[in-house]
């Protein structure tokens, strides 16, 4: 039930009888009536208390009804006030309406519903007034609407001497103002009652019609009240009696009027301005939610108390119906295995100390799935200072057992050519051991061709050895990979290049430079190239050049030789397991070199390619730098 | 006080042609220490346990043995109280890192890889030899 | 060659015994460098980092034997250990039982030099878990036998483990 405030003056115990019980038939309200039964009395009652609206009798003793309404007006003028009247007079109302009373209602014609919607329409008047504001300087385009072309000239000079800022245009018929008001409407129309040949309340309905929000001043020559209040209830703004008219009331009038349809329109202009805004704002929160619903994945924000304050559909979708509507607002830690839930805080309170935080967890869902996610969680403030945590979570679960997969049957291959290799050439030893007793202790007896088999047995069993040798190097390359570290490239291509026979044929320009790369895997690239352009050359004597380019992400490493070089049809199968392009006769190699290189440089995620190149072998090899570097440095010690 | 040559060279290896190797070398290096031989760990481990092995003795082991690997026999050893203190040199085909650590974490007094035949384990029975001539040996177990 | 070699760790109280196994080093071309601890402690602060020796040492907590040293200049856990058994405070022994009982040092071989001649002393420390005990002798040429010994053997035929392995491969 809404409740009214209203204060009612009045000296008429039945009168206040009549108005008290009109009001409590009506239903959905309830009036608390203050009663004053003097003007005295209602004066500091209404002075006294805020009140939603004044219902005033009009005839006191020793005050008039205007002298009152005037002191009612001054002392709360927020306040919209009603006139009862007792006479038929018109005229008195139609003045109290002008001078600001909300409205009057005759006694004797009130009924219920009438002075509820009246005392209603009073205070949403009322409230639109309060909201304007006296205006400042500003210029009036002012069309009058007169056929008397004495009381224009009268008009416009009258006003033209108060202010400036007057524009006037003029017209002598209702036709002709509304043809001006649809081409350039003004900012006040003022308009004689009694044009030639049209009704005054006609021509105002139809400017009105035209431009509902137009502030229209009524002038008459007779002091018709009834016209006035008439013309004030269809929308006209004031109304003035020719022959009391002063410039300074009409200029009062213009300007009030003025402004306040200007402040009403800015009002509406702002309202209008404001619901775009609001229609904006929901449709980019709409699409924002719309976003983070088909965003591949899960989101998630929470509070510093670790409460979810939004979550995508795909989040919410994690929990069973039941518990859909304990989300927002929870920390529905309850719903996971305590042992998640401690991972999660934990977790969270991370993010909260350092600003963000990482993670893949197998988590089992409150609706029973188990997944794995990778988590992201950062921290973040809002304008007011309050933190949260803004979590993004992907599902994992096939890539992570995708990787264990793979990694396993990595392993197995590891494993697999480690085994192969070593069972493999235990039985080989035996047989070159026994190979070589022969030699030792029968060599006199052996006709010269079994001696030459035996050299061939030698020479095919140590080519067997060493294929079998180079493949578990080649299995075992992962687990002896290292950490990266600083390293001087000229002394360690130096300390490589001593290690292959016949090294000192060829020498190697390498730049001074230090390198931050793993030791050890790039001693086995350096090695591994020196050693196939050293057996590969054409003459048995050359030169080296390597050279090392800072490139985007990496070491640009550029190998060149002076060798024969690989023909181009052979380029995409030289770095092939036991990939041999010339007779195993005539040069010893198991065909794993290039094939270990390729290996390590793809372990550190580099790539190495075989250029064309006329004359010699040139590779690029590109390796990224490495990630983990700030860290082994950080950590001084260890690796 | 013992002599290091009458120390017993226990030589825990399935492979005859390296069973042959060492024989034949220990001759050439002119060691006379007495050889026994086990061809798996468990039969290894066994004799040992069963004092089959006459004390003193220095354990020559091959990593890959049928029924009980080299490493789960060195395990047993170090466990066993009353062998715990044996000397124990791993003689393998493999170098690979992994078995090398774990065996010297099991306190092998020395690990060889029999690369080829040839000369190369022929040095190893020399220095062998020469170190054994060096070390002490516990006189019982 | 740049690479360095590994570090040999002996532990003995007494300079002289230092000086002369050094000399005898020097001779038979040992070149690995040597750090000299006199006291069970000290040595245990050497193979922990502790001590003065933080910050200095790469201790064998602080990363894998198999990592090569970092280029930091620190100092990487010792490739072998020749130990006096009798010193002062901490003795040979119970130094030798830490090291065979810590998870990473206990794969470094441990030479035990005695002076004793007791069977007891041989068995316990085989027991502890040493890999050689070598009679400390008593002459300079006798000791110069058993240093060329070591050296033969355990940098000529022996593999050890890693951080041995990489440095003294291609010494």
């Amino acid at each position: 039930m809404r409740a009214r405030r209203l204060l009612l003056i009045d000296d008429n115990p039945d009168d206040i009888m009549l108005v008290t019980r009109a009001l409590r038939k009506q239903s959905g309200w309830q009036y608390e009536i203050d009663l004053a039964y003097t003007s005295e009395e209602g004066i500091r009652a209404a002075a006294a208390k805020r009140y939603d609206c004044i219902l005033t009798d009009y005839n006191f003793p020793g005050i008039s009804g205007m002298e009152l309404y005037i002191r009612l007006a001054s002392c709360c003028p927020a306040t919209p006030i009603i006139v009862l009247t007792g006479q038929v007079d018109q005229a008195i109302a139609a003045r109290l309406i002008k001078q600001g009373a909300q409205d009057y209602i005759n006694k004797g014609a009130m009924s219920s519903e009438k002075l509820h919607q009246l005392i209603c329409d009073a205070i949403a008047g009322k409230n639109n007034d309060v909201n304007s504001a006296a205006p400042g300087k500003e210029e009036y385009d002012v069309l009058v609407v007169d056929d008397n072309e004495d009381d224009v000239e009268f008009y416009i000079r009258g006003l033209s001497k108060l202010d400036p800022g007057y524009r006037f245009s003029h017209v002598n018929s209702g036709q002709a103002a509304l043809k001006v008001i649809d081409m350039r409407p003004p900012d006040c129309v003022l308009l004689d009652y009694c044009l030639p040949g049209a009704n005054g309340l006609d021509v105002l309905n139809r400017i009105l019609m035209l431009r509902p929000h137009l502030p229209v001043i009524i002038l008459t020559g007779q002091g018709s009240e009834t016209i006035a209040v008439e013309s004030i209830k269809r929308g006209a703004e004031n109304y003035m009696v020719k022959a009391q008219f002063s410039p300074e009331l009409l200029h009062r009038n213009i300007r009030e009027a003025v402004s306040l349809k200007r402040l009403e329109n800015a009002l509406a202009a702002k309202e209008h301005e404001l619901e775009t805004k609001n229609r904006e704002l929901n449709k980019t929160n709409a699409f924002l939610d719309m976003v983070l619903d088909i965003m591949p994945g899960y989101f998630f924000v929470k509070d510093e108390n670790f409460k979810l304050l939004r979550a995508n559909a795909q989040f919410i979708a994690l929990y069973p119906d039941k518990s859909k509507d304990k989300i927002i607002g929870y920390t529905t830690v309850e719903d996971y295995t305590e042992e998640d839930a401690r991972a999660f805080l934990e977790n969270d309170c991370l993010a909260f100390k350092h600003g963000k935080h990482e993670t893949n967890e197998t988590i089992l869902f409150p609706n029973g799935e188990q997944r794995t996610l990778f988590t992201q969680k950062k921290r973040f403030t809002d304008e007011d200072g309050q933190h949260f945590l803004m979590g993004i979570a992907s599902d994992v679960t096939e890539r992570e057992a995708l990787i264990s997969q793979l990694q396993k049957s990595n392993a197995d291959l590891e494993e697999f050519a480690y085994i192969a290799s070593h069972d493999l050439k235990s039985p080989l030893n035996g047989i070159r051991k026994l190979v070589s007793w022969i030699h030792d202790d029968y060599r006199e007896q052996l006709p010269a061709e079994v001696q030459e088999y035996f050299s061939l047995i030698n020479s095919r069993a140590e080519r067997m050895a060493r294929l079998l040798e180079d493949l578990l190097e080649y299995s075992r390359i992962g687990s002896r990979l290292t950490a990266p570290e600083t390293i001087q490239l000229h002394d360690m291509v130096a300390d490589e290049h001593q290690i292959n026979d016949g090294h000192a044929n060829f020498t190697v320009h390498v730049p001074q430079v230090e390198v931050v790369m793993p030791r050890i895997g790039l001693q086995i690239v350096l090695v591994n190239l020196l050693s196939n352009t050293i057996k590969h050359h054409d003459t048995g004597k050359g030169h080296i050049r390597l050279l090392l380019n800072q490139a985007p992400g990496g070491y640009q490493l550029e190998y060149k030789d002076d060798g024969p070089g690989i023909a181009a049809q052979y380029h995409h199968k030289v770095f092939n397991m036991f990939q041999t392009l010339r007779p195993r006769d005539e040069v010893e190699g198991s065909g794993m070199g290039l094939a270990v290189v390729k290996k390590v440089v793809e372990h550190y995620q580099g790539h190495i390619c075989l250029n064309n190149c006329a004359d010699g072998v040139h590779f690029s090899i590109f390796w990224p730098y490495s990630t983990t570097e700030g860290a082994a440095r950080e950590n001084g010690n260890g690796i | 006080m013992v002599f290091n040559d009458q120390v017993t060279v226990f030589v825990v290896e399935d492979d005859d042609v390296d069973f042959m190797t060492i024989k034949r070398s220990f001759a050439k290096t002119r060691i006379t220490n007495p050889l026994v031989r086990a061809t798996n760990g468990q039969q290894a481990l066994t004799m040992l346990q069963n004092k089959a092995v006459a004390y003193p003795f220095v354990i020559l082991l091959d990593l890959k043995l049928p029924k009980l690997s080299g490493l789960e026999l060195l395990s047993s050893i170090r466990a066993d109280a009353g062998l715990a203190d044996a000397v124990v040199f791993i003689l393998t085909t493999s170098s690979d890192e992994r078995d090398i650590i774990r065996s010297y974490q099991h306190n092998v007094a020395g690990y060889f890889v029999k690369e080829q035949a040839g000369s190369h384990f022929l040095d190893i029975c020399q220095v062998l030899n020469g170190y054994w001539q060096t070390v002490h040996f516990a006189a019982q177990g | 060659m740049s690479k360095p070699l590994g570090v040999i760790l002996l532990v003995d109280d007494n300079p002289d015994d230092y000086e002369a196994t050094y000399r005898s080093m020097q001779k038979n071309q040992l070149n690995n460098p040597v750090q000299w601890c006199q006291s069970g402690h000290d040595a245990k602060d050497y193979l922990l980092g502790e001590g003065k020796y933080a910050r200095l040492v790469a201790t064998a907590d602080g990363g894998s034997l198999a990592a090569p040293q970092p280029a930091t200049g620190l100092i990487p856990p010792p490739t072998l250990i020749l130990l006096d058994l009798n010193l002062p405070g901490m003795d040979g022994r119970a130094l030798l039982r830490l090291i065979k009982q810590h998870d990473r040092l206990r794969s470094i071989p441990v030479i035990v030099l005695s002076t004793s001649n007791d069977a007891r002393d041989v068995q316990e420390c085989y027991a502890l878990g040493a890999s050689t005990f070598i009679h400390k002798p008593v002459n300079f040429e006798a000791l110069n036998t058993a240093i060329r010994a070591m050296k033969a053997y355990w940098f000529g035929v022996a593999l050890l483990p890693a951080t041995a392995e990489v440095h003294n491969a291609r010494a």
